[in-house]
């Protein structure tokens, strides 16, 4: 009975649901080693992870916060995918993000796009995810080319970036009316429109969920996509069939680039109307691993910006409810990524199947 | 010699793995001096025969004995601690220790003895000269040709003591003439009152060096003889079925006035991964409807000439030209588009991507695969890898399955297929046979064959004289990436071609 239906199912599904199931045990076995600091604190762990994990899902209010929240994390997080998907591992999304917030503000406070409304968005989130492509494109370019890491690369871009922005807001950009360091804001017809009232999620949304349906159409149905997958897997596989791998090095780069600036933009049109330092502070790394715990799936990368930023809401109901800290839940997060990067490694045990060499 | 009693005796030897039986019920009486040939179609279950005997498998069922002691080997120090020693088809040497410092790795010595080279040194020497083994015991093993480092491994065996030798596809890699000197080795190896297990795809040469041989087929003895008294084509039929029959195998020539080039190469220089200059200067055509053999010894060469004439490896210098017209080699994509198909040597990580399904790797060097609406129309895509995998008789689960997951032969027949399905005016087939079995060998060269008679330039690189000399039209010897020779097969010996293949140039 059993092998009939396992028969029926197919193999590769099977893996992903085993691996699947290996994620969550993996987020249990961080929960029950967070219960120990948690605990430490004098506080029950079953109450604080009720206030944690439960209640963020039973008001519209904090709803409306995890959807914030977690519209950068998808869509850094498709970006992210695009590039891991082709061997090439962005540990910039930081740099990118605010690159992308920056380019957003540089277009949308110009006196030719001031008063623009819809238009102006259009051409801030333009700006945005160009500012962010190029960002992404100098670490792909130097990892095509020179063969440089692109860990490394990402990494120092991030410096580069926030630096910048420091830079800009405190001097150049700094809002000429204000006393703090923070650019001018962007027109209130500028501003996206909020999902409900009482809340920060705004229509941004739609815009991510765009985005991981695009993901999904261009690396499953497309030639580019197919391509990328090659270079991914087998460089060697790549030169066979005439794909340039570091072509596509390079074009994985821009893309994670373009989205990570594309999340940037729609932070500031969302949520933030200005820039500021430390405005995307987490949203870059959080969104790596938003890509990693989703496995590369279009849908595992929304199940997992969705437990990221519920994790992060839920914090702050806690400390308020429990008074546990909010770190709390960076350490949660660092186990749960921990113990998942473990789990990848255990393995389904398979049946071997033997075929016989083919008789002509 | 009936009246010795057997060095060896397997009784009753049975093995699965899962509901896969492995090995059937399998007796096998190994003789003190003699040398007994197993042979077999893979998954036969000759592997899993010989990694029993050899400690890394342990039966399920049966038992062994050893000069008339029942033995339990349960790893391959057991296996060596009783006697038995194997010479794996990949040697089991590390390159850059001599071949002393290799000895030393193997022996049984406690963990305190410190290593002595002299020591080792002149008893690797002694029994060299017992057997007439000659080798360098001081070069690093990588420095050292393939039959050096085979006579080394053998040496190593002698070394700890070992009575019964199990030789795993040992010609397999040799030229003619380090064959001939295998030979002569496993003679006196016999004299001395060592035995021999001789595994081999190749009927030729058991017939000239065996006394016994047993024939395996689905995991059950399915014959066992002496050689004396043994038929070739009742072997085949054994080993194979009675349902198939070997493809006929004839030469083509064309006049002069009829040929008609499909791919030149003029003066071309190319180096391999490590910057070393492979090829030095190569010129030659490639007709229509012929077949070009490439002989040489591995590493002259053959690889990088087999990438240069595909484009996935750029040229240093000189000219490629298809149908006349020169060709950029930046990438392979012209090349696709010119319609030059490639076979590779690396089926797993070359010809395919082995984590994607059949289906996606159907696509792979594709010049264009179907669209709709500028998406890849998997639908048609899924059709065409069906009906492939049914014209070809690729044995698997589905289109859905992993490349990966594939045997040799049905990951072969697969590339084959999908590269032929583009109706190509060239194809390069490099090492389109190695590992495979008899069935699946004949299948391809059957194909090759088939290719010729369409049309198609067809440049086979083949390290199997006997495969060259059946298959190509026209043979091109390479030594140290120069053309040494350009011979008629019909014009020439094997050992001829193996005298150019070392640099002796044709007189």
């Amino acid at each position: 009975m059993i092998k009939g239906i396992k028969s029926k199912i197919n193999e590769e599904l099977f893996t992903k649901l085993f691996k699947f199931s290996m994620i969550i045990l993996a987020v249990i076995a961080a929960l029950l080693i967070g219960s120990v600091f948690i605990l430490a604190m004098g506080v029950s762990p079953l109450e604080a992870y009720k206030q944690m994990l439960v209640q963020p899902f039973l008001s519209t209010q904090s709803i409306g916060e995890i959807i914030a929240k977690a519209t950068p994390l998808i869509i850094v997080g498709v970006g992210v995918a695009f590039a891991a998907n082709g061997a090439c591992n962005n540990l910039g999304g930081e740099g990118q993000l605010y690159m992308g917030a920056l380019g957003t503000i540089i277009i949308t406070t110009s006196d030719w796009v001031k008063n623009l409304g819809i238009v102006g968005i259009i051409l801030g989130m333009l700006a945005g995810t160009l500012f962010g492509a190029i960002w992404g494109g100098i670490a792909g370019y130097f990892k095509a080319y020179f063969k440089s890491s692109e860990l490394i690369t990402t990494l120092m871009l991030n410096y580069i970036a926030v630096y910048i922005i420091g830079w800009l807001v405190h001097g150049p950009l700094m809002d000429s009316g204000g006393i703090n360091p923070q650019s001018e804001k962007i027109a209130s017809n500028m501003h996206l429109a909020k999902l409900f009232t009482g809340s920060r999620a705004h229509i941004g949304i739609f815009i991510a969920l765009a985005c991981i349906l695009f993901y999904w159409i261009v690396l499953k149905k497309t030639r580019f996509g197919y391509n990328l997958r090659v270079v991914g897997i087998s460089t060697k596989a790549a030169m066979y069939s005439g794909i340039s791998t570091s072509s596509y090095y390079f074009k994985g780069m821009v893309i994670a680039g373009a989205f990570a600036g594309l999340a940037g933009s729609i932070e500031v049109f969302g949520v933030q109307f200005k820039l500021i330092e430390n405005m995307v502070s987490g949203i870059g790394i959080t969104g790596m691993v938003v890509a990693l715990l989703g496995l590369l799936h279009p849908m595992g990368i929304l199940v997992a910006a969705i437990l990221m930023s519920s994790l992060t809401t839920g914090a702050e109901i806690m400390q308020v409810a429990s008074g546990v800290p909010t770190t709390l839940v960076s350490i949660l997060q660092g186990l749960i990524v921990l113990f998942v990067l473990c789990s990848f490694s255990i393995k389904r045990k398979k049946k071997v199947k033997v075929i016989h060499e083919g008789g002509v | 010699m009936p009246e010795l009693k057997p060095m060896l005796e397997l009784k009753g030897i049975c093995k699965s793995f899962g509901n896969f039986k492995a090995n059937d019920q399998i007796d096998l009486k190994i003789y003190p001096g003699e040398v007994h040939a197993v042979l077999g179609e893979n998954g036969a279950g000759k592997s899993t025969l010989m990694n029993i005997i050899y400690g890394m498998y342990q039966q399920d069922e049966g038992s062994i004995e050893k000069d008339g002691k029942t033995i339990y080997i349960k790893s391959p120090r057991d296996a060596m601690k009783y006697g038995i020693g194997m010479v794996h088809q990949h040697y089991m040497l590390v390159n850059v220790y001599s071949a002393a410092e290799n000895v030393f790795l193997m022996g049984n010595d406690p963990w305190w003895k410190l290593k002595n080279n002299n020591e080792i040194e002149s008893t690797l020497d002694e029994l060299g000269k017992k057997y007439g083994l000659e080798v360098d015991v001081h070069s690093p093993i990588g420095k050292l040709s393939i039959g050096m480092q085979q006579r080394i491994e053998i040496l190593k065996l002698l070394y700890i003591g070992a009575d019964l030798l199990i030789l795993d596809e040992p010609t397999a890699v040799l030229l003619p003439q380090e064959c001939n000197m295998l030979f002569d080795t496993i003679e006196v190896l016999v004299k001395h009152g060592k035995s021999i297990i001789f595994i081999s795809h190749k009927l030729d040469e058991v017939m000239h060096i065996s006394q016994r041989i047993t024939v395996l087929s689905k995991g059950k003895v399915e014959g066992e003889m002496m050689t004396k008294n043994a038929d070739k084509s009742k072997i085949i039929k054994m080993m194979v079925g009675s349902d198939m029959e070997a493809p006929i195998l004839e030469k083509k020539q064309f006049p002069d006035e009829k040929k008609e080039e499909v791919v030149r190469l003029k003066d071309v220089k190319a180096k391999d991964e490590r910057g070393v200059s492979t090829l030095n200067g190569v010129s030659f055509s490639i007709n229509k409807g012929e077949i070009v053999g490439i002989a040489s010894m591995e590493g002259n060469g053959q690889a990088e000439l087999a990438e240069v004439i595909t484009g996935v490896r750029k040229v240093e210098s000189g000219k490629i030209y298809i149908r006349g017209t020169e060709i950029s080699t930046i990438t392979a994509k012209d090349f696709i588009d010119n319609d030059i198909a490639y076979v590779p040597s690396d089926r797993n990580e070359v010809g395919t991507v082995k984590d994607f399904p059949i289906y996606e790797n159907w696509i792979l060097r594709s010049k264009e695969p179907p669209k709709k609406h500028k998406l890849l129309d998997y639908l048609k895509i899924k059709d065409q890898a069906k009906k492939a995998i049914d014209d070809y008789d690729v044995r698997t689960t589905g289109i859905n399955a992993r490349t990966g997951n594939l045997s040799g032969g049905n990951l072969q027949k697969l590339i084959l297929a999908r590269e032929l399905n583009k109706t190509p005016q060239a194809i390069v087939c490099s090492y389109p046979t190695r590992g495979l079995d008899i069935k699946a060998s004949w299948f391809i060269r059957a194909k090759v064959m088939e290719m010729r008679d369409m049309g198609i330039g067809v440049l086979l690189i083949s390290g199997d004289m006997e495969e060259l000399f059946a298959l190509a039209d026209r043979l091109i010897v390479l030594y140290r990436g120069e053309v040494v020779a350009e011979v008629l097969p019909q014009d020439v010996t094997v050992y001829d071609v193996g005298r150019m293949m070392m640099g002796v140039r044709e007189s």
